[in-house]
């Protein structure tokens, strides 16, 4: 299926999308973070040889995992912080970057559940 | 060879272990004479390596790999890089379309037979190659074996 | 009736999962006597039984070369179970089974369980259960403890094996190593499983000496040639593999989850990258998570102190002593328990192994492995963390000096205090200085593994050897029971020591004026060992307010308050402010850590040696950089 190299692509937009906002936003160590993410869907692009389908899909995967990891951390980050209210604290706000960051979190979610049942084999 | 010096790919099968203190451990986990190992990967630093030990896989330090004795079996796919002279069957060429392009030119397609000569120059239906390092270490193959008629294996 | 039933099998084979679907919430931890290795137990019912079970280390073979293995082993010889259920990973079997005819050789009564049955099945793996019980001539039960599967037949034939046993396989080795077998056979001592001893002695078990004759010992063990030792191992892999290949079937070979994974995780060039962005999202996370729970119980214990009030002796003991004794106990669990959920989510997961994989060469010049990183890591949480998360360390010699070595690595605790003189001292500075304390934190580490290294192991490396299991996803239950017994550690051992300390700092500040700190205990005693650190340019405040840091570093900052009777009346050259966070970042462990480091290593010994090894080095550092510092402002 060659929708892997349609999803790596998307991702790899999405991504470069989140990483520019988190900069200009000036959140430098965490843009870093999504950077090293996002660098999983471009190393993807290097993969040549018989076996690149399956080394591409690899990067797709775990990608997507890896963004559903972030976008949860921000996820959970909020939540918690609603626990502060109780001592008079302010709740995190949502940023722009972040609200894309949980959107490719969604997308990243579902192509992981969606290549795992239809394109690696399992040992899970 | 040392199992610290096979390639990335190789199956490999034990000959012999040095004696030391891990000795053993690794004997308990299976790496035993004449059990075949395969050479997973390495880390980003070439040490340590994750070797297979029928199935499951086991991290060793290049230290540690060195005290054991191995043989190349002849179905690995290794790069050219690191094979010696001999003849191979092309099995894999790791590079975009520019890459795959030149070496078609002079030769080297998926399924050719080749020579890796002695001075690590490349013989192919097309004449004698001298490729480079770089481009040799992308370029994976498997020993040819000969069948002679008449002769057993 | 009571039935005990051992778990023997490699690690990451599904042990411990198994064990907490069989026994529940029903089990506790304790020590193997005389080690520090956790034995767990629990029980559980069946029919008119009571299975009690316990879930022995994690190992590969019965000749022992580890600790784990020695106590594993001596456990099954000295005191065996009724029944040794044999855990075998369906999807790698050939080491488990191997295990399993270990077991056989000492006379045990075994049942084999190969577990991820449901794994095995869906990566085309057939297990025919008949050949197998065909072959290795002991009960078999095909489980799933992610599934539940076979829980209950495993039971059943756990409970038939107890009414009758079977008799075990033996194994032929040729003649010429039967031969050796036979021969010191001679030497070993009567009341040991004579064949047994002779065979563990012929394989390198380290600690076999102890099953000879004392005639035999010299050169009985050294002089078997290499082929002999080899044979053993050997023909036990012959047999595992007919075996396999007389019951199972395998096709081969799409990508699996765990190549797709590690592909990417140990790829050369974006492997260190993604692990550096996991371990700041984890620890990040742990910290966000505790602070607003941290921050809750203090509002509470400190409205309560407000309360109370402490006017007199007995308020005052409650609300300043026992509570703030409790609140600092308190203070500690939520970043605990924190980070040993993060870290059993790595471990449960697998990536634990991965992190070990990837960091091990840059491990190997603090003369460890890859494997005591994550525990280090831990250290910038608490210092107690690591020592109790070195348990992880199956080399005894690895995990000694990765407790003597964590001192150093600057916990959370010191951070309000480096804040409070950095501002005091340095405002303008202060991503430099921080910086600056977190390099010397590393560097010092690093420079004092080479040193306990030379202490502890005498210079030698510690070996890596070590497996890569499968990735799974992680199994909340799981990773809570793991956190939860590692917490329940902490609470017991550190959570005592802190309280007690609290109180005895209380009697010391409100003794012998009523309240009047400048004038109590600790005052006192501050001001006379004040001239030992006048090199160093402290004052008497300071001193005190250090004595104080021994229940905990971050009560130096209110403990310095009170001296200069408010904060704001604070003021530190930047000298000693350096030659102060300097030292403050070594110069003793807290009361916490020494207690741990005093459970875990089970040595005054190591534990004199960890106070007064920081103490000397905090205090020489200290003086050079306040020297410097004079010499340089």
């Amino acid at each position: 299926m060659r929708s892997v190299n349609k999803i790596m692509g998307m991702m790899s937009v999405l991504s470069i999308i989140t990483f520019i906002l988190y900069l200009i936003e000036g959140k430098v160590i965490f843009s870093i973070v999504v950077l090293s993410f996002l660098l999983v869907f471009l190393f993807g692009f290097r993969e040549f040889g018989s076996a690149s389908y399956t080394f591409r899909l690899a990067h797709v995967y775990v990608g997507s995992i890896l963004f559903t990891i972030a976008s949860g951390y921000v996820l959970l980050t909020y939540l918690f912080s609603l626990f502060s209210v109780f001592i008079g604290g302010e709740p995190y706000r949502l940023s722009i970057s972040d609200t894309i960051l949980l959107i490719t979190g969604v997308y990243s979610l579902i192509n992981v559940i969606y290549l795992k049942k239809v394109a690696l084999r399992n040992d899970k | 060879m040392k199992l610290s010096a096979a390639p990335i790919g190789a199956k490999v099968i034990v000959k012999s272990l040095d004696e030391s203190e891990i000795s053993p451990k690794l004997r308990a986990i299976g790496i035993l004479p004449g059990i075949t190992l395969t050479v997973v990967k390495s880390a980003p630093m070439g040490d340590p390596r994750m070797y297979k030990v029928f199935n499951k896989i086991i991290s060793l330090r290049q230290s540690e790999a060195e005290l054991i004795e191995v043989e190349m079996l002849s179905e690995s796919v290794i790069p050219l890089s690191q094979a010696t002279p001999g003849e191979y069957i092309i099995k894999e060429i790791y590079g975009g379309f520019r890459f795959q392009r030149w070496l078609e030119k002079i030769g080297i397609t998926y399924g050719a037979k080749i020579s890796l000569l002695s001075d690590r120059k490349v013989k192919t239906a097309f004449g004698v190659y001298d490729v480079g390092f770089g481009k040799l270490s992308r370029i994976y193959v498997t020993r040819q074996t000969t069948e002679k008629v008449g002769e057993r294996e | 009736m009571v039935i005990t039933v051992g778990l023997l099998g490699n690690p990451n084979v599904g042990k411990t999962s198994l064990f907490n679907k069989l026994v529940g919430a029903r089990q506790y931890v304790a020590n193997w006597p005389g080690v520090t290795v956790s034995r767990i137990e629990g029980a559980t019912s069946f029919r008119e039984y009571t299975l009690h079970v316990v879930d022995l280390p994690g190992i590969y073979s019965l000749a022992a070369t580890s600790v784990d293995e020695k106590v594993t082993r001596d456990y099954l010889l000295y005191s065996p179970p009724n029944v040794t259920a044999v855990v075998i990973d369906s999807m790698s079997p050939e080491q488990g089974i191997f295990l399993l005819l270990e077991a056989f050789e000492l006379g045990l009564n075994v049942i084999a369980v190969f577990n991820a049955i449901d794994e095995a099945r869906k990566s085309g793996i057939k297990m025919d259960k008949s050949s197998l019980e065909k072959f290795l001539r002991v009960p078999v039960v095909l489980t799933s403890a992610h599934t539940g599967e076979g829980m209950d037949e495993l039971k059943e034939k756990i409970v038939g094996s107890f009414k009758k046993s079977v008799r075990p396989l033996v194994i032929d080795y040729g003649n010429e190593t039967e031969d050796y077998i036979k021969q010191i056979e001679e030497c070993v001592e009567d009341s040991y499983n004579k064949r047994f001893a002779a065979i563990k002695i012929i394989e390198g078990d380290k600690f076999a000496g102890s099953f000879l004759k004392k005639e035999c010992k010299e050169n009985l063990i050294d002089s078997i040639p290499q082929e002999i030792r080899t044979s053993i191992p050997l023909t036990k892999y012959r047999y595992v593999t007919n075996v396999i290949q007389l019951s199972t079937q395998k096709n081969e070979e799409a990508l699996t989850v765990t190549e797709a994974l590690d592909h990417v995780l140990t790829h050369k060039y974006i492997g260190i990258p993604i692990f550096l962005s996991l371990m700041y999202l984890a620890f990040n996370f742990t910290f966000k998570v505790s602070e607003p729970l941290v921050g809750l119980m203090e509002f509470f214990f400190e409205k309560l102190a407000d309360t109370i009030g402490n006017e007199t002796l007995i308020t005052s003991l409650l609300s300043q002593g026992i509570i703030s004794g409790v609140g600092s106990v308190l203070a500690f669990v939520p970043s605990i328990f924190a980070l040993f959920f993060a870290l059993g989510i790595m471990e449960e997961s697998g990536y634990l192994p991965r992190i070990a994989f990837l960091v091990d060469k840059l491990m190997y010049s603090l003369r460890l492995t890859g494997r005591s990183f994550m525990t280090l890591l831990l250290g910038f949480g608490c210092n107690v963390s690591t020592v109790m998360a070195a348990r992880g360390l199956s080399d005894e010699r690895e995990r000694i000096t990765t407790i003597l070595v964590s001192p150093f690595i600057s916990c959370s605790a010191r951070i309000p205090v480096y804040l409070l003189i950095v501002s005091v001292a340095f405002p303008t500075r202060k991503a430099e200085a921080f910086f600056a304390i977190y390099a010397l934190s590393i560097t010092l580490t690093a420079f004092s593994s080479r040193i306990v290294n030379k202490i502890v192991l005498k210079g030698q490396n510690v070996p890596l050897v070590m497996e890569l299991p499968r990735y799974r996803f992680p199994k909340l239950s799981n990773v809570f029971a793991y956190m939860w017994n590692r917490g329940k550690h902490f609470l017991e051992k550190a959570g005592t020591i802190i309280f007690v300390a609290s109180i005895l700092i209380w009697v010391l500040t409100y003794f012998p004026s009523h309240g009047n700190v400048e004038e109590s205990y600790v005052a006192m005693f501050g001001k006379l060992i004040q001239p030992i650190f006048a090199p160093l340019g402290f004052t008497w405040q300071i001193v005190s307010a250090l004595i104080f840091g021994g229940v905990a570093k971050e009560v130096i900052v209110s403990a310095l308050s009170q001296f200069h009777k408010s904060a704001s009346n604070i003021s530190i050259d930047p000298a000693t402010a350096a030659a102060l966070m300097t030292f403050i970042l070594g110069y003793t462990p807290c009361f916490a850590t020494i207690a741990a480091i005093r459970s875990e290593t089970n040595s005054r010994k190591y534990t004199f040696f960890a106070i007064f090894y920081s103490l000397g080095i905090s205090y020489l550092l200290s003086l050079i950089v306040y020297t410097v510092g004079r010499l340089i402002v």
